[in-house]
């Protein structure tokens, strides 16, 4: 048995050139691009998020140092994690409410002043995610909230001449631009200047969705509601339908990896709708039992285990240790 | 087999264990652009033409990105080369051979930009002018002798991969050669036509 490759028994024979060839064969340039594209990975992703940042945020002073820093997060985030997702900017409603507060206290203090109840009312109201008719009460946020370019100005002119009644202000807030509400935008933004609020509404494109970083000292108003939805998209010419699936189910367990069990749950729905004849349903059952248990769903996730170790007897995922 | 929901939760165990094999400090996109170059040969020689080959190298590294939890590390080539050969092989069933328009192409975009018009040329045509050589091999020949001339494997790796015995192996080779030296001099460039001229 001649065990010798011909390359060392005639380096310089024509059989062995031909074999340097195709030793030194390289892909192109785009084969690499396109792989990565197609697994969901690398600088060009397919994942496409639109991240909004807070709009018509504070008040006075407070508006260009929040706007300032939620641009400088989604900049920071978009820009320096590969394959991280941004996560998004909360507006500071209590603090300007509490601003607002004080321009109606010292304006019209004896006929129109609302109490600070009302005002916490209103600012809470405003703040959290406003429940559409067909919402469902666990929905924290819409995608569609986000998704078109938003304007505060029509919420900043409601704001503005309705200072005296905060009833109306309330009420202002709550039916104005459904995105400004699910983005926690204060209500009280009486005083914003449009230009301020348009631009400390970037629309940033990033990587893999489902990673929130925001400046944790405005969190407390909510930040699920500030972050978007990652939708799952129908695959395009340039990325095959496998690897817009795996790229789902890369979303997926993101979400999941990061807490978000119900928005990983949605995700699950529509990667079952947008791939009815899905080749990674083993991945997906998986995750749906992990989902489930982990939002404590326990009888559902028995019956989701159970249904995925029926379907796939042979699959090594839930016995690894 | 149903799931024992009595004690520890299987799910959560389960998920558990899943969570643990994905913390396997493995970048999916490392592992790409670690063994692309390998896999792309493996596709090219083994059959699968120049429009085909985003699509199939795709598809390797996907099934790649699935069994990746099983994959043990160090093996990550092993698995690509013998997922790369089958990929190949059912390319190779549910298309007919033809002579493809793009096996004509220069393949100077993958040449070096250091590299001259005609040495860009002259290693276009020899890529062209083995991978016809190689396609002359009968599939099961030309698998061998790919894997052991070409990408350097053992003859007992090849035979795991190929899940054949070490002897099949051996014998798959040499007949390969002899295709190999016989389709060089059929087109009257072997080695002695040379010293001959």
């Amino acid at each position: 048995m001649n065990l010798r490759r011909i390359m060392e028994e005639d380096p310089q024979s024509i059989e062995a050139q031909l074999l340097r060839v195709g030793r030194a064969m390289q892909p192109p340039s785009s084969t690499l691009r396109k792989t990565l594209v197609g697994l969901g990975l690398g600088a060009a992703t397919v994942t496409s998020v639109q991240t909004a940042s807070a709009t018509a945020i504070a008040a006075g002073k407070l508006a260009p140092q929040v706007a300032a820093k939620s641009v400088w997060w989604a900049f920071f985030a978009g820009s320096a994690a590969k394959g991280v997702a941004v996560g998004v900017v909360v507006g500071a409603s209590v603090l300007g409410a509490a601003r607002m507060s004080e321009s109606w206290q010292s304006s019209d203090a004896k006929t129109h002043a609302p109490s600070k109840d009302q005002l916490h009312r209103s600012a809470t109201k405003v703040a959290r995610p406003n429940p559409g008719p067909d919402s469902k009460s666990s929905r924290s946020f819409d995608l569609d909230a986000v998704a078109p370019p938003h304007d505060a100005s029509p919420l900043a002119a409601h704001a503005t001449t309705d200072q005296r009644d905060a009833s109306r202000l309330t009420a202002s807030a709550a039916t104005a631009r459904h995105d400004a509400s699910r983005l926690t935008a204060s209500a009280a933004t009486a005083q914003v200047d449009s230009s301020h609020s348009v631009e400390s509404s970037p629309r940033t494109r990033t990587l893999v969705p489902s990673v929130s970083f925001a400046p944790t000292e405005y969190l407390d108003v909510g930040p699920r509601a500030a972050v978007e939805k990652p939708s799952i998209r129908t695959p395009t010419r340039g990325q095959g339908v496998l690897g817009a699936e795996v790229a789902s189910i890369d979303r997926i367990r993101s979400a999941l990896d990061h807490g978000q069990t119900q928005l990983a749950l949605e995700l699950l729905g529509e990667h079952d709708r947008t791939f009815p004849n899905a080749r990674l349903r083993q991945e997906s059952a998986f995750l749906r039992a992990k989902a489930l248990e982990r939002a404590g769903k326990h009888s559902d996730a028995a019956r989701a285990l159970e249904q995925f170790q029926l379907s796939f007897p042979e699959s090594t995922l839930p016995d690894q240790r | 087999m149903a799931p024992s929901l009595t004690s520890v939760n299987p799910t959560e165990a389960a998920c558990r264990a899943a969570s643990k094999a994905e913390a396997i400090p493995r970048s999916l996109e490392d592992l790409v652009r670690a063994h692309l170059p390998h896999v792309y040969r493996l596709l090219r020689q083994l059959g699968v033409p120049e429009r085909d080959i985003d699509d199939a190298t795709q598809q390797v590294f996907v099934i790649l990105s699935r069994r990746l939890i099983d994959v043990r590390p160090g093996s990550e080539r092993a698995f690509l080369s013998t997922t790369a050969v089958r990929i190949a092989s059912r390319w190779r069933r549910t298309h007919k051979r033809r002579r493809e328009d793009d096996e004509a192409a220069p393949i100077s975009q993958r040449a070096s930009s250091s590299a001259t018009p005609e040495s860009q040329l002259e290693r276009a045509e020899a890529e062209r002018l083995l991978l016809q050589i190689l396609e002359s091999i009968p599939d099961k020949l030309r698998e061998v002798f790919v894997l052991f001339e070409i990408e350097e494997m053992g003859l007992r790796e090849i035979g795991e991969m190929l899940e054949l015995p070490q002897g099949t192996v051996a014998s798959r080779l040499r007949l390969a050669r002899e295709r190999f030296r016989s389709a060089i001099e059929g087109l009257g460039l072997s080695t002695e036509a040379r010293r001959a001229q």
